[in-house]
């Protein structure tokens, strides 16, 4: 993007108001007719597919919930259940995805599941006509994204990824003084996945070890395993914890930093490109069975000079550093080196933004998932689309990547390759099991 | 000979130790090890790792030595594959621990890991993670074993080799997934069908509107699906006509809805996401 299109404030405004700037609820007159309604199916209801998307949804006027899957029946008994008392019609359940993207009438799918299975998910929603909305990182590997994107190019398909923080007051503030230069050249930005509202890193726990046990009866376990290599069963190995483990997800960058190194992203412009030089610090704690990198600093190098530090201590949140001073964003926060920094921001901007979302659990959902709906009836640009989220993954992969490898790495965003280096272009893709494939 | 680290050996016999922190800690190290050994200009010394990985895989216990993991027990009660894992040789190492160095030899890029996998491919415990291994290898030697495979027992493990030989370039490649493309099996002939829109040749379509009429409706689906993406291919390697032509008969013809607004996208212009 270049400099002029950043300063222009009018086209910044125009492309938030296309983007993200849905009321959180539609006023009772407003309430669209039934046949408005964007009709849904949610695939994977644990406690991110339940807690933060099913019961928005399931009073939010824009969307009825038809359908209900998840290869956990508790979950999606559970969330049928939740479902079933809010809406007049009690959504089917379903143990397979396969079977829930054969229904003609949902329009949209709600993809919540771990890593592993995203691609496979929304390729085949994507291909079967389903508009779209999964969850952050996009991918667990960098080729099955590049092939999520070309689907959803191919077929139109109105695609959020769920990084809700561009739905997010904060973040689209201080992305908007950064690109408009407001504390000078940008020189740095530092994302910390720390824990979230202190000023400590992230705990490193290698995990425990446990013996291997039956899986329990209402978990298909070999479903939920899906394209990963198999695994006998352990507790600590699926639902919430599933992001410990490098079969199923990315550890700590993958998780905090698909969010964070987004924010990074965007202010940098760089939405359809990427870094060009990445280098890792991992400590992979070999004591217990996650193999996620316990302590991590990853330093990547744009080809404008620009560089992020990503690391998992400072507490949480991106800091700007530019030439005359810094700005730090987090979901509880936003500062700067001086106070007058922030109200450079066009006053409609920061009115439009007010008390929008100060009490949500994790602010942005609402508005984000507003505005994936918005954009199913519309047909206007989602405020996180697939391209974009892609790169953002992109680059907490190719920090897990240097990582693992232990050596500067080239990277050609162009190309979405390495630079002489066989063994790195091998591990940015990763076959699956069969018989699954996208 | 390039010469490897005196600590693999030792880790690959810890691997399989009953503690799984002692296994585990064995296992990461050498992961650790094989993915630092992956540097630009060390074909050397990958060739000389992937060699001393190989020969563990391979390794067959000499009697009263081993783990015995080929016992009766490891399958199930599959009959097949318990009279089949009778008639093999046991191996060294268990299954857990081949498993493991069959996914590292597919981090080494070489020509010298394939004798290997190629092997492994008839080792029904580790012939999945054998396949995907051979699938990272560009070795043209590589393609070759897989192909080999195809004719192996079991659709599901068929249909993978089908994938994976999707990535790969050539007649003979071609060839052979035409030929899966008829295949007994509904699970293979599917992948093939999908397998077959990842080559940018129009002359491939055919096979695929063939499948739209004569299967079943699942297979119908997927062959609908299939020649969307072949006119993706084709697309993208600048064959528009072909892609044209392809979009316009999905447009007039019985395919779903889906496939229909893909060929309205692309022949509309339409914006997308």
């Amino acid at each position: 993007m270049e400099q002029r299109e950043l300063m222009d404030r009018r086209g910044f405004l125009r492309r938030t108001a296309a983007t993200a700037v849905v009321p959180s609820v539609a006023p009772a007159q407003a309430r669209p007719a039934p046949s408005d309604r964007v009709v849904l199916g949610l695939i994977g209801v644990g406690v991110r597919g339940r807690d933060h998307h099913l019961r928005k949804l399931v009073g939010n006027p824009r969307a009825e919930i038809a359908a209900i899957c998840d290869v956990d029946r508790n979950h999606a008994d559970l969330a049928a259940q939740i479902a079933g008392g809010s809406q007049t019609k009690r959504p089917r359940v379903y143990y397979d995805f396969r079977d829930l993207l054969e229904c003609g009438d949902i329009n949209g799918v709600v993809i919540a599941t771990p890593d592993h299975w995203h691609s496979i998910i929304a390729i085949q929603a994507m291909e079967a006509g389903k508009d779209v909305y999964c969850e952050k990182p996009l991918s667990l590997f960098i080729e099955e994204g590049r092939r999520m994107v070309t689907v959803a190019r191919q077929y139109g398909t109105v695609f959020q990824v769920g990084s809700q923080q561009r739905s997010d007051w904060r973040f689209r503030k201080a992305v908007w003084l950064v690109q408009n230069n407001k504390i000078g050249r940008l020189t740095k930005i530092t994302t910390h996945l720390g824990n979230p509202g202190t000023t400590q890193g992230a705990f490193i726990h290698p995990g425990v070890w446990e013996p291997v046990t039956t899986p329990p009866e209402q978990l298909d376990w070999n479903m939920w395993l899906g394209p990963a290599p198999y695994k006998d069963y352990s507790p600590n190995r699926c639902h919430f914890e599933f992001r410990y483990w490098l079969d199923h997800s990315g550890g700590r960058i993958t998780d905090w930093g698909a969010h964070h190194n987004d924010i990074a992203q965007w202010a940098l412009g760089m939405d359809e490109s990427g870094p060009v030089r990445i280098e890792g610090e991992g400590y992979f704690n070999k004591a217990g069975p996650y193999d996620y990198a316990g302590f991590m600093r990853v330093h990547y190098r744009y080809a404008n000079g620009v560089e992020l530090v990503c690391e998992n201590e400072g507490g949480n949140g991106v800091r700007f550093h530019g030439a005359s001073g810094w700005i730090f964003v987090s979901r509880m926060t936003l500062e700067a080196s001086d106070p007058a920094i922030l109200r450079a921001a066009p006053e409609e901007d920061t009115r439009a933004f007010d008390d929008r979302n100060r009490n949500e659990e994790i602010p942005g959902t609402d508005e984000h998932q507003n505005n994936w709906l918005e954009a199913i009836r519309t047909g206007k640009r989602c405020a996180a689309g697939i391209e974009l989220g892609h790169r953002s993954a992109t680059v907490c992969h190719l920090g897990n990547i240097a990582m693992r490898l232990a050596r500067p790495l080239e990277w050609d965003p162009a190309r979405e390759a390495f630079r002489s280096d066989p063994v790195a272009n091998i591990v940015k893709g990763k076959p699956f099991r069969a018989p699954w494939r996208i | 000979m390039a010469t490897v680290n005196p600590a693999v050996v030792q880790w690959i016999r810890q691997m399989a130790d009953e503690d799984q922190a002692v296994a585990n800690y064995a296992s990461q190290s050498l992961l650790e090890e094989v993915l630092r050994a992956g540097k630009p200009g060390q074909e050397e010394v990958q060739a000389a790792l992937a060699s001393v990985l190989g020969e563990a895989l391979v390794a067959e216990a000499k009697p009263g030595e081993g783990t015995g993991s080929r016992g009766a027990d490891s399958f199930r009660g599959n009959v097949f594959l318990t009279s089949a894992a009778h008639k093999a040789a046991d191996p060294l190492h268990p299954s857990r621990v081949r498993n493991q160095l069959v996914r590292m030899l597919g981090y080494l890029p070489v020509q010298a890991a394939v004798p290997y996998l190629a092997k492994a491919l008839k080792d029904l415990e580790v012939r999945e993670t054998a396949r995907q291994a051979l699938e990272s290898n560009p070795a043209a030697a590589a393609a070759d074993a897989l192909i080999g495979a195809m004719d192996s027992a079991g659709p599901v493990f068929c249909a993978g080799v089908v994938t994976s030989l999707s990535k790969r370039k050539g007649e003979r490649v071609i060839a052979a997934l035409q030929k899966a493309a008829g295949d007994a099996h509904s699970e293979v002939r599917l992948a093939a069908l999908e397998a077959l829109a990842c080559f940018a040749q129009s002359s491939l379509d055919p096979v695929l509107v063939k499948a739209t009429r004569l299967a079943t409706p699942r297979e119908q689906r997927t062959a609908h699906i299939a020649r969307a993406r072949l006119a993706e291919t084709l697309r993208a390697a600048g064959d528009k006509a072909s892609a044209a032509r392809i979009y316009k008969e999905i447009l007039a013809g019985s395919a779903p809805e889906a496939q229909k607004k893909a060929a309205r996208v692309f022949l509309d212009g339409a914006p997308s996401t």
